[in-house]
């Protein structure tokens, strides 16, 4: 590093001390090193007293220009300036060399930091920072060692090259210092999300009547929704969803469903519930973030639900055969108004499916732009009304097979209200011999409540065969006898043994398929009653042997449980009460 | 499936609603053979009930039974087609009482 001070380099000492600096100054990867060794290696081959370099930070209006390395007797490291500020701001707006070579005669000079300091700046040489034609900052020269301390234009020409090379490693040093950035922020979103995927309950906890779903659209949710069984025996259920998306509505949605979860326990009125997760969320929350959420209480044993909704999607209870009752807001989302009150509904409920959801639902779209919307959702939900266990799978894959997209984190809660149908997956749901003919399969529990939903779901099933209305009556009473005699006397007082049901229509018959899983049933002794003695009793049997043009048992193959085929021809569709002959 | 009961013309009258099945039909079978066991001339009013099974017939049945042996009357209103179609099945539609209306019978 030893220049000869007097004699300027010619351009082939030029080209291998850029050649060398470059390479020493890309040696680090540290910005705020970079930039203090870009600094003193310039300063020091110019021969200055001091030396700064302006970095441009912030966009247009906002852009100014700030001294991030600084080295002299005076440190004004920090010191922002306009963006067209004295000579550097000149300097960054030309991207070109400017060189005061005597400041008492330059009118341009801004004099601000020598009045502060009392240094006293005799000359000036500021080269601009260039990368890829864009002016990232400018390094400062004051006052030469030597010749009355003044710049000349051999200096200018060595400073411009040096300051090329210096702008490349500043660059470098910025990108690198990025992706370490966003290396870090890709982790720790990752981190984020896998924290708050744990907050969410699985899709399933055995002997909970809940199902739940979660699709994010980015790595982190603001959308949740949470169940869990009381020690009381009741069942807790909420969805939420909250305003906005990314981290702050992933840190809120990690809050609102702490506080939720954390005073459910206690809790027996939703809407109280709501009232206090709402006051605290006011109390400590950010302005403009915001929830909507629904939360509520079932209780297996008397059927009673509790619910309360605090601005979201009107919350569907679906019924076969039933009007679809909807319960709507009834108060403002929380984190709004401190004060901000919510009702409860409370209903008896002792079958189908209460369905929660968020509006990434309702809102997916299709491709010419059309929203999944409400009335398809109900839609959809009534024809899956006849089946057992989780029905979320249905619903997505009626999303997909729409070409409905989800724009938004997509939430969906289903909280079964049937004690009678399964729970658990020990009932497969079709019959792997004839999975993927069968019409219709359900698989329930031997509880009476079990049989409305069934022949719901079946009557819509042989309708859609296009059978008359009689016909599908006769079938529909031949198969609710047949579960209704597995369900009086196959399990014994068990009001929850498996059913399993198919249906098929093919060779111009209708064949229902009735599996159970109770102890082998001694066929010899199922016959029906003689109808000329009026007595209650085995007339079930009568009713399906004379509905039906047959009636099979068969043990099933493995060795467990009975198997009943129930066939109706086609061509042999009398109205009940008629075929007397038989 | 709901039940209710009224006073008609000297009857008691029961009537229900909805889809009769395994699940309601103990319901059902207790609430008309009370008024029987009561001494009540009663009448089962099916014309809202859309889908009757066995089990609903079966407390039919005994009802009709348990109303000859306490002397009273028991019979049945607004047999609809549903109903009708399992009454004849189970060839009950000639041995029940089957009335349009509720009978003027007690009041005349």
């Amino acid at each position: 590093m030893s220049q000869d001070v007097s004699t300027p380099p010619d351009a082939r000492q030029l080209a291998a001390l850029v050649a060398s600096v470059t390479q020493d100054l890309a040696s680090s990867l540290d910005p705020t090193a970079t930039l203090r060794h870009v600094l003193s290696s310039v300063v020091s081959y110019m021969h200055a007293e001091a030396g700064s370099i302006f970095l441009v930070e912030g966009e247009g209006a906002a852009a100014e220009l700030v001294c991030r390395a600084c080295q002299g007797p005076v440190d004004v490291k920090g010191l922002r300036l306009r963006p067209d500020a004295g000579i550097v701001g000149q300097t960054v707006q030309s991207s070109a060399t400017r060189v005061v070579r005597d400041v008492a005669e330059d009118p341009n000079f801004s004099a601000v930091v020598d009045a502060d300091t009392g240094f006293c700046t005799r000359s000036l040489l500021c080269a601009p920072l260039v990368v890829q034609g864009r002016c990232i900052g400018a390094v400062e020269l004051i006052n030469k060692r030597s010749r009355e301390g003044l710049f000349d234009a051999a200096d200018e020409a060595l400073a411009t090259a040096l300051a090329a090379s210096a702008a490349l490693a500043i660059h470098s040093a910025r990108m690198a210092q990025e992706l370490i950035v966003q290396e870090r922020m890709c982790r720790e979103l990752e981190l984020a999300r896998e924290i708050q995927s744990g907050l969410l309950p699985p899709a399933h906890t055995p002997g909970l009547p809940v199902y739940g779903c979660n699709r994010p659209a980015t790595e982190v949710s603001g959308d949740f929704f949470d169940c869990r069984l009381l020690p009381d025996g009741r069942v807790y259920f909420a969805i939420a969803d909250v305003a906005g998306k990314g981290m702050n509505a992933a840190l809120l949605m990690s809050r609102t469903s702490s506080l939720l979860r954390c005073l459910a326990r206690e809790a027996t009125d939703p809407a109280q519930l709501l009232a206090d997760v709402n006051r605290e969320l006011c109390e400590t929350g950010r302005l403009g973030f915001f929830v909507t959420a629904i939360c509520g209480f079932h209780d297996p044993v008397s059927g009673e639900v509790r619910l309360a909704n605090a601005g979201h999607l009107p919350a569907l209870w679906i019924q076969a055969g039933q009007p679809v009752r909807s319960f709507a807001a009834s108060g403002l989302p929380l984190g709004i108004e401190a004060s901000a009150g919510y009702e409860t509904e409370i209903f008896t409920a002792q079958a189908g499916d209460l369905y929660l959801y968020t509006d990434g639902l309702t809102e997916a779209r299709d491709a010419a732009g059309e929203e999944f919307g409400q009335a398809r959702l109900t839609e959809t939900v009534l024809a899956l009304a006849g089946f057992a266990g989780n029905k979320l799978v249905q619903l997505e894959a009626a999303l997909t097979a729409g070409g409905f997209t989800a724009r938004d984190d997509l939430t969906l809660l289903q909280v079964e209200f049937s004690k009678a149908f399964c729970d658990d997956e020990s009932v497969p749901d079709v019959d792997p011999e004839t999975a993927g003919q069968a019409l219709l399969a359900l698989a329930f529990r031997s509880n009476p409540a079990a049989l409305a939903p069934m022949r719901a779901a079946l009557r819509q099933t042989l309708e859609g065969v296009g059978l008359i209305h009689q016909a599908c009556e006769d079938i529909v009473l031949a198969v609710n006898e047949a579960c209704a005699n597995v369900i009086r006397h196959a399990y014994g007082p068990s009001m929850d043994g498996p059913l399993r049901l198919a249906v098929f229509a093919t060779g111009g018959e209708v064949r229902v398929v009735v599996d159970d899983w109770a102890p082998p049933v001694d066929f010899c002794h199922i016959r029906p009653r003689d109808l000329d003695d009026v007595q209650p009793g085995g007339i079930g049997t009568h009713f399906m042997q004379a509905l039906v043009d047959s009636c099979e048992y068969a043990h099933r193959t493995g060795g467990v449980g009975n198997r009943l085929i129930l066939r109706r021809r086609f061509a042999a569709l009398t109205p009940a009460g008629e075929p007397s002959e038989r | 499936m709901s039940i209710s009961v009224s006073d008609v013309l000297g009857y008691r009258v029961v009537a229900l609603k909805g889809e009769v099945d395994l699940a309601c039909s103990p319901d059902v079978r207790s609430a008309v053979l009370a008024e029987i066991r009561d001494r009540q001339h009663t009448l089962v009013d099916l014309s809202g009930v859309s889908y009757i099974d066995s089990s609903g017939i079966a407390s039919l049945i005994e009802s009709y039974q348990t109303a000859r042996k306490a002397g009273v009357k028991f019979g049945l209103t607004g047999v609809n087609d549903a109903v009708m179609a399992v009454l004849k099945l189970a060839r009950l539609d000639l041995i029940f009482p089957i009335h349009a209306s509720v009978p003027r019978d007690l009041v005349d």
